[in-house]
């Protein structure tokens, strides 16, 4: 996968990886409500950063289940309706802008420090991980698939849920 | 019988064949049917196996989680049908997998969505709620040798017991015409056995019915002899005792009687072989050569004549008797002759090894081209009084008295004859030993 550098820092291939797995956990997640037929999957964006930035690049031509994908920047303080997945840039994560989204069926990611959307995507070892908040992402009528939790590195379970 | 069994020789191996060939259409079909269905159920099971593993693997694919795909895909190797299992990217790159040794590689890459049937190979779509992520490639391993000879053996087997039905029959079919074969041989060994003993008894009885008549008659032509000379010595002593004179008319008649009565009784004592004969040396050609004259001038101007004189032994016979009966029988080859004709007198050495009549013969045969005889008349030519000739022409004793010369000579005497083809008449005298003339 080969990725084209937009801001001023150079992109490293973590950046990459992760804008692309931005999109790649939609499959394995189950919405409340189907994205109407022919109408594009919505992800937003809040903040920017190099993953944000990277992002309506690598998503370009993909789709989810027939959907093309629809990649859409949102200001801090419009409501992020009709967005599917929420991507939370570093710089926003400090000042708690979450809770803007917290009960919505938005699948909320970010990465690296702050405060953990329902997916924190983070690198160990060179390695692109991400920990799971699947009592979260409950709270937002989001279905995680397991397959999916298997793959995660901490996966916060759902309460009643099996370890 | 034997219409009926070729009929059945030729039936019985056409069915066994039929039924051969019926037997191994159903092995075959049998087999066929089950490779089908063994193949089929082979790639509906790597087909299974392929879908379980796709449905496993989206998130290690999609999230190229080589070590995560690597556990899904490793337990592949225990299922010894799978040669190969590879995970691929959407883009057609391989994640992971494995192949087996002396089976072929995985793929390097996967073009496109179309399914690789060749090879056994088997390629499922990895989907994760309709969004497609990649690919799993099974490779399905060559049927193990044991597997697939057991599965071929039924047919063979079939085959074989197909095979062994043909030969069983055909043996049977062999056997079963050879003794037919057998049967018939035996058969006609047996017809031609009762034909010869038909045969002999005919010679047989032919024979003692000659020998009956031949004593019947030998004993009243010997008293009647006797009689006659009674009466002709008496007549001669009364013509002196009343002084006849030598001529006397009634003297002479009854002497002409007794003459005659006596060369009668001669004849029928000829037959029954129990005349007085003086036998000597005779050359048969010297003899026949002799009678040229006789001969010429007993037959008609229209009557040829032909000699084969090519005897070179002597025989020992009473001459002329031998001379009457040449000549008898030349007579009655003439009155055979209804108009011109041929009469052949052949002579030639002749050694029998015939059962009852072995030895060296001198034959004498003489053949005419008459009107021939009757197979019921041929059956009685040699019985004294037989005659076709009309009442008063023939006294029915030539052949008789020929045959009883013959045999008393040590001979026999044969006639071969069929209406319209003439006849034959074959006289055989025992040679005279180490004796020959030269050729006349």
């Amino acid at each position: 996968m080969s990725v084209q550098a937009t801001g001023a820092e150079p992109a490293s291939l973590e950046d990459a990886v992760k804008a692309a797995y931005v999109y790649k956990f939609a499959p394995f997640v189950t919405w409340p409500a189907p994205v109407a037929p022919g109408a594009p999957f919505v992800i937003c964006t809040l903040g920017s950063d190099r993953v944000s930035a990277l992002l309506p690049q690598v998503a370009e031509g993909q789709r989810v289940d027939d959907h093309p994908i629809h990649v859409r920047q949102v200001a801090e303080n419009e409501p992020a309706d009709g967005c599917r997945i929420l991507y939370v840039a570093d710089e926003m994560q400090a000042a708690g802008d979450l809770d803007g989204v917290r009960g919505k069926p938005i699948l909320t990611i970010t990465s690296e420090d702050g405060p953990a959307g329902v997916i924190h995507l983070s690198t160990a070892a060179r390695h692109v991980v991400f920990d799971i908040d699947a009592k979260l992402a409950a709270q937002d009528g989001l279905q995680i698939s397991s397959k999916l939790l298997g793959l995660a590195r901490k996966v916060n379970r759902a309460s009643g849920a099996p370890p | 019988m034997s219409g009926f069994s070729l009929r059945g020789n030729r039936e019985l191996p056409w069915a066994a064949v039929a039924g051969a060939i019926v037997l191994l259409l159903a092995g075959l079909f049998a087999a066929f049917y089950e490779e089908a269905l063994y193949q089929s159920q082979r790639a509906q099971g790597g087909l299974e196996q392929a879908q379980v593993l796709a449905a496993s693997v989206p998130a290690a694919l999609s999230f190229g989680d080589r070590k995560a795909a690597e556990e899904y895909v490793r337990p592949m190797q225990v299922n010894p049908e799978i040669a190969a299992a590879g995970l691929y990217h959407r883009d057609g790159d391989l994640l992971t997998g494995f192949s087996r040794a002396h089976s072929d590689p995985l793929p390097p890459r996967l073009n496109g969505a179309k399914h690789l049937a060749d090879d056994g190979a088997i390629v499922v779509p990895v989907v994760q709620s309709g969004t497609p992520l990649g690919w799993v490639y099974l490779g399905l391993s060559a049927e193990p040798r044991a597997n697939r000879i057991s599965r071929y053996a039924v047919v063979a087997l079939l085959a074989f017991m197909a095979v062994f039905v043909i030969m069983g029959l055909g043996n049977a079919q062999t056997q079963l015409k050879r003794q037919s074969q057998r049967l018939s041989e035996a058969n006609l060994r047996l017809e031609n056995e009762i034909a010869e003993r038909e045969r002999i008894e005919e010679a047989l009885r032919q024979s003692q019915k000659m020998e009956a008549l031949g004593q019947l008659s030998g004993g009243i032509a010997h008293d009647l002899n006797n009689h006659l000379m009674i009466i002709k010595g008496n007549l001669h002593l009364l013509k002196k005792k009343i002084g006849l004179p030598g001529e006397d008319r009634h003297v002479q008649g009854a002497d002409e009687g007794i003459r005659r009565a006596a060369a009668l009784t001669q004849r029928v004592l000829s037959f029954s072989r129990k005349q007085a004969l003086s036998p000597v040396e005779v050359d048969l050609n010297e003899l026949i050569g002799d009678m040229g004259d006789l001969i010429r001038n007993s037959l008609r101007e229209n009557i040829s004549i032909e000699r084969h004189l090519q005897s070179t032994q002597r025989v020992q016979v009473d001459r002329n008797q031998m001379e009457n009966i040449v000549l008898n029988i030349v007579v009655n080859a003439r009155d055979a002759l209804p108009g011109a004709g041929k009469v052949t007198i052949a002579t030639r050495d002749a050694v029998l090894d015939e059962s009852g009549a072995p030895g060296s013969f001198v034959v004498l045969e003489i053949t005419d081209t008459g009107i021939g005889m009757a197979p019921e008349v041929l059956a009685r030519a040699f019985d004294p009084f037989f005659t076709t000739k009309p009442v008063g022409q023939g006294t029915g004793l030539g052949l008789s008295t020929a045959y009883g010369f013959v045999t008393q000579s040590g001979g026999h005497m044969r006639i071969k004859s069929s209406p319209g083809a003439g006849a034959t008449i074959t006289i055989f005298l025992p040679a005279l030993p180490g004796d020959e003339v030269g050729c006349g």
